[in-house]
C-alpha cells in the first residue's frame, strides 16, 4: 500500500518539472520532501515529546523507487515508458530497500511463553493506547508480515498496481500544472 | 471605530488573560466522553489495586483487578470478540512487561464472555520520571475504550537510566530502546546523500526560467545532456545493486528472521462463587431528591448473614455508610461515601428476603462527613452480585454482617 500511494505525487510533480523544465527531479524531490517531513514529525512528536524510542517510530525509505523513476525518466525521454518500467521499479524495490533497516527487528523472541519478534515486543512494551493489538491485522493475511512467501507476491502485486495509479496522477499533473505566469515574464 | 474595535480586543486580550489565570489544569482521558449508555452496560471494573502509587525507574509496578463484562450488552454495540487490556497513560511512561488474564499470559487481543469475570494483572516498569494519571482500560474494537478508575502514579529517578533488554532465542541480549536506530538511520542517510547528490547534480545549473524558455523555443538539447543521460543509466544500475546488496546482506545477517506474530489468546471465564443473587423488583427515579428509589430481592443461600455494602455502576461507587466500608484509596471523583441507603438495615439471613434499597446518588467528589473512615484491605472474598436498574448493569458488594 505504501508504494502504491508513495507514487501518487512523484508522478504529478515528475510530469511538471519534466514537461516545462526537462528536470528529471520531479519524483526525488517529493520524496525527500515527505522524508524529512516525516523525520521532523517522528523526532520531535514521536521521539521528544511523547517519549517513544525513535526506533520505533522510524520511517520506511521511499527514496530508492523515487531515484529510479527519475533515472528511468531520463534515459527513456518517454512518460510512457517510465509509467511502465518506472512506476513498477518504484514498487517493486520498495521492500527489498527496506528490509536492511527493519530485518534486525524480526529477530524471534520468547516473550511471557510465546514466541514473538524483536518488533512485536516494542510494540506491546511501549504502550500505545489509542493503537490496541487488534489493529494489527496480520493474521487476516493481508501481507504486513513483512517476510516470509507473501512479500515477493505483494511486491509484484504493487508494482502491477502502481503502473496504473502512474498514469492517474500523471493525468493529474498535467491538469493542474501551468505555465500561463511564466509566459507572462 | 478605529478605538472601538481596538478597545473591544484590549477587553478580549484581558478577559482570555484572566481565564488563564484562574483555569486548572486539567488531566482527565475522556472518562466521561463515551456514550453513558455503553460506560454502564459493558465493562465494568472493580477492585482495582495499584501495588504502589511511586516507582524508580527501571522498577516494577503492578496493578490488579477485575472486570465484568455486562449480561445485557447493548444491541447496540458490536459484541467483544476482540478485546485488548491496556492503559490509558501519558505515552509510554511506563512499559509494559507482562499481562495476566485469569491466569493466561496475554500479549494480543481476546474475546470476551458476555455475564463473565475476569481478573487480571499487568506488570508495568518506570520509564519516564514524572506526574502521571493513570487508568485500566478495555480497546474494544468497533467500540472503543472503557476506562477503570484512574490513579495518580509517580515515577522517578533518571530517564537516562532506563533499560529494556530481551534475550533473543539466538541467545543475543538487545535493549529495544536503542536497538536497530543505527542501522536505521545509517540507511536513511545513505539514500539521502545519493538523492542529495542527484538533486545537486541539476540544481547547480540555472533552473527554471532559463530551462523553460529553451525548452518553448525547441533546444532542449543543451538541457540534457548526453552526460546526464550516461548518469541515469548508471543510476539505475547502482541503485538496484545497492538495493540488492542491502537485501542480501540483511537476508544473511537475520536469516533466522521470523514474521510479525499474532493470533487471538483464549481466556477462560473466572470462576465466581455466587452464594447471593439480586433481583430488581421495581426502580423510580425520584427527580426532586436526586435518587434512585429500588426494591430489591436479596436471595443469601451462603451460610453467614449478609448486608449489601456497595452499589457500583460505570466505576462510580456508592457506598453504604453504615458498614463503614468505604475505600479512601478509590478517585475521589468516583466515591460517595454516604451513596447507598438500604432499607431495613439488618442483616439479610441465610434464605431469601426482600429489602427496599434507596440509592442517594450525590454529587461524586462531595462527600459528608468524615472522609476517611477506615482502611480496608479488598478481599476476593467479598464479591460483587450483578444486576440490570433501568438498563444500567449494576454491581452490588456484599459484606459480611458486622
Amino acid at each position: 500500500m505504501t508504494p502504491l500511494l508513495g507514487i501518487t505525487f512523484p508522478a504529478a510533480l515528475q510530469f511538471a518539472l519534466w514537461k516545462h523544465f526537462r528536470l528529471p527531479i520531479g519524483a526525488t524531490v517529493c520524496v525527500i520532501s515527505l522524508l524529512l517531513g516525516e523525520a521532523i514529525t517522528r523526532w520531535f512528536a514521536y521521539h521528544l515529546w511523547t517519549h517513544y524510542p525513535i526506533n520505533l517510530v522510524l520511517p520506511a525509505t521511499l527514496i530508492p523507487g523515487a531515484l529510479l523513476l527519475d533515472f528511468v525518466l531520463l534515459t527513456s525521454r518517454s512518460f510512457f515508458v517510465t509509467g511502465i518500467f518506472g512506476a513498477m521499479l518504484f514498487a517493486a524495490v520498495f521492500y527489498p530497500a527496506n528490509w536492511p533497516i527493519f530485518a534486525p527487528f524480526h529477530q524471534a523472541v520468547e516473550h511471557n511463553g510465546t514466541l514473538m519478534t524483536l518488533a512485536d515486543v516494542s510494540g506491546y512494551s511501549y504502550i500505545r493506547p489509542g493503537v490496541p493489538e487488534y489493529l494489527r491485522i496480520i493474521e487476516r493475511g493481508v501481507l504486513r508480515t513483512y517476510d516470509s512467501y507473501a512479500t515477493p507476491l505483494s511486491a509484484f502485486c504493487a508494482a502491477v498496481l502502481a503502473v496504473p495509479i502512474y498514469g492517474l496522477w500523471h493525468g493529474i499533473g498535467r491538469l493542474f500544472s501551468t505555465v500561463r505566469y511564466l509566459d507572462k515574464i | 471605530m478605529v478605538m472601538k474595535s481596538l478597545f473591544y480586543k484590549r477587553c478580549l486580550s484581558i478577559g482570555l488573560l484572566m481565564l488563564l489565570a484562574v483555569s486548572d489544569s486539567v488531566f482527565a482521558h475522556g472518562e466521561r466522553a463515551l456514550e453513558p449508555f455503553i460506560r454502564m452496560r459493558t465493562i465494568q471494573w472493580y477492585d482495582i489495586v495499584w501495588s504502589t502509587k511511586a516507582v524508580e525507574v527501571n522498577n516494577q509496578i503492578e496493578l490488579s483487578g477485575r472486570f465484568h463484562v455486562a449480561e445485557d450488552w447493548p444491541n447496540a454495540v458490536v459484541k467483544p470478540d476482540s478485546a485488548f487490556l491496556n492503559r490509558a497513560i501519558p505515552t509510554p511512561v511506563l512499559v509494559r512487561l507482562d499481562t495476566i488474564v485469569n491466569g493466561v499470559h496475554v500479549n494480543n487481543s481476546m474475546g470476551l464472555q458476555l455475564g463473565a469475570d475476569y481478573e487480571f494483572k499487568m506488570v508495568l516498569k518506570g520509564r519516564i520520571p514524572g506526574h502521571y494519571h493513570i487508568h485500566p482500560m478495555m480497546n474494544l474494537r468497533d467500540i472503543g475504550v472503557i476506562v477503570g478508575p484512574g490513579t495518580w502514579i509517580d515515577v522517578q529517578g533518571a530517564a537516562a537510566d532506563f533499560s529494556k533488554p530481551v534475550t533473543t532465542i539466538a541467545g543475543q541480549t538487545v535493549d529495544l530502546e536503542s536497538f536497530g536506530t543505527s542501522n536505521g538511520v545509517f540507511w536513511h542517510a545513505l539514500w539521502l546523500s545519493i538523492a542529495a547528490a542527484w538533486l545537486l547534480w541539476w540544481l547547480r545549473r540555472p533552473l527554471f526560467i532559463p530551462r523553460y524558455r529553451l525548452v518553448v523555443e525547441g533546444r532542449e538539447e543543451s538541457l540534457v545532456t548526453p552526460v546526464d543521460r550516461g548518469l541515469g543509466m548508471l543510476g539505475i544500475v547502482l541503485t538496484l545493486m545497492l538495493v540488492g546488496f542491502g537485501y542480501v546482506q540483511a537476508e544473511r545477517r537475520y536469516a533466522d528472521g521470523i514474521p510479525l506474530q499474532t493470533g487471538r489468546t483464549e481466556v477462560k471465564a473466572l470462576q465466581t462463587n455466587r452464594d447471593v443473587d439480586v433481583r430488581v423488583k421495581r426502580t423510580a427515579y425520584v427527580f426532586n431528591e436526586r435518587s434512585l428509589h429500588t426494591t430489591l430481592e436479596v436471595s443469601n443461600r451462603s451460610s453467614l448473614p449478609i448486608q449489601l455494602g456497595e452499589m457500583n455502576s460505570a466505576t462510580v461507587r456508592f457506598f453504604n455508610p453504615e458498614l463503614g466500608r468505604f475505600d479512601p484509596d478509590y478517585p475521589e471523583e468516583l466515591a460517595v461515601e454516604a451513596g447507598l441507603k438500604v432499607e431495613p438495615g439488618f442483616p439479610i439471613a441465610a434464605g431469601k428476603a426482600v429489602h427496599s434499597g434507596l440509592v442517594r446518588p450525590t454529587r461524586p467528589g462531595i462527600t459528608s462527613g468524615n472522609r476517611v473512615l477506615r482502611k480496608i484491605p479488598i478481599a476476593s472474598s467479598e464479591p460483587y452480585c450483578f444486576s440490570t436498574i433501568a438498563l444500567e448493569t449494576v454491581l452490588w458488594r456484599v459484606l459480611p454482617a458486622p
